[in-house]
């Protein structure tokens, strides 16, 4: 048996809520990255703030998410985070969310094959059945990525964004353990 | 002005939730196996005691309170002397403009009678009229037709389809989304103005 937290280009690593912390506070201060990331007015957060966040995370008893940072496996260098979150056990569903925040690693495969390994670790490890995401209908290099996993495109929420005055659709997709195996 | 509340209705009005009072009726709802909760609940269905719904509406509440971006209903006979069911916007993005909307009727007739259709139809005047943003979002298990049916009499569309996103009564269901925008809530109702 082979440890699947790791694959080709990444592996992944439980966060570490004080060395991760640093990192998120650069990453939120590219305003790119952060319009990529999350449709909340994008805000910056102290060190400490990011340290709680997590720490947070990680203390909640209940067990309906988990984040990971990216490493390369070439560098070992932590380019990015990707999690479940809202986990539903009694519907063996989860969200997904992922960032690249080192810029230098965005469009080369590293996110898909983080993408890769935390769809195996849901449907093999935890034994869902179905995995969630949303993305922002600007954000084409990502909806390429999740494709290349095996989500599939499932509905447009119209003109639910909006920024420097445009209007952008939300694009939900969705993953099926059974695709996501004959892929 | 034409009418002077966004509150009421012909066979309803719209009120505050109160979790004291109105944590035995939703709890009796709960015992029915069939009864459908929110949307965007995340337990697992179970009935619920008096004082575990009394504690469920009192952390919506408190929520309501601290975050300022969901409002909650209580759905009632125009007396109000009964609870029919309970509704909310859940999630007002202020920023962006978007609403989402959530809805528990007392049972699963109750979603296709007027009782529920007017207490959106209140919603979406709501949403559009005095909060003025731009577009409003539902969240439903596709085995409550009632409810879907009169979503899209109200004018919401189709926009999202989650495969077998929901599992309940033995087998797993899509998950559907609709959505309304501003502009094609205003064309459908340009004459429910308060103000002439």
């Amino acid at each position: 048996m082979k440890n699947i937290y790791i694959s080709e280009k990444v592996r992944l690593i439980a966060r570490d809520p004080k060395k991760d912390a640093a990192r998120m506070a650069i990453w939120q201060r590219d305003t790119e990255f952060a319009r990529l990331q999350d449709s909340d007015p994008v805000r910056l957060w102290n060190v400490s703030q990011n340290t709680a966040w997590i720490e947070k995370q990680q203390k909640s008893d209940a067990f309906d998410g988990i984040e990971f940072t990216i490493y390369t496996l070439d560098k070992d260098k932590p380019i990015g985070f990707v999690g479940l979150d809202g986990i539903s056990w009694h519907d063996r569903t989860s969200w997904v969310g992922i960032g690249i925040g080192e810029r230098d690693y965005w469009g080369k495969g590293y996110g898909t094959d983080a993408m890769q390994i935390l769809a195996h670790y849901a449907f093999e490890e935890l034994g869902l059945y179905r995995l969630n995401l949303n993305v922002f209908s600007y954000n084409t290099r990502a909806i390429r990525s999740y494709e290349k996993v095996g989500y599939k495109v499932e509905g447009t929420v119209r003109e639910a964004l909006h920024r420097d005055g445009k209007r952008y659709d939300l694009i939900f997709m969705g993953l099926l353990r059974e695709d996501f195996r004959h892929k | 002005m034409k009418n002077t509340s966004l509150f009421n209705a012909a066979s309803i009005c719209l009120t505050a939730v109160d979790a004291e009072k109105d944590a035995p009726a939703f709890a009796a709802w709960t015992q029915d196996s069939r009864f459908i909760s929110f949307a965007g609940e995340s337990k697992a269905p179970h009935p619920r005691s008096e004082m575990q719904t009394k504690e469920m509406l009192e952390e919506i509440l408190k929520e309501s309170d601290e975050k300022r971006n969901t409002f909650w209903f209580g759905i009632r006979t125009p007396d109000e002397s009964e609870l029919l069911g309970i509704t909310a916007l859940t999630w007002i993005d202020w920023a962006n403009g978007a609403v989402q909307m959530d809805i528990v009727m007392k049972d699963i007739e109750e979603f296709g009678k007027d009782s529920a259709a007017e207490a959106i139809a209140l919603l979406q005047n709501y949403v559009f009229h005095e909060i003025q943003m731009h577009r409003l979002s539902i969240s439903l298990p596709a085995y409550n037709k009632n409810l879907q049916k009169t979503l899209e009499n109200l004018g919401f569309k189709k926009e999202v389809r989650r495969r077998e996103a929901v599992y309940r009564f033995g087998k797993r269901w899509d998950s559907i989304h609709l959505g309304i925008l501003a502009r094609e809530w205003k064309e459908k109702n340009d004459s429910r103005t308060l103000y002439s």
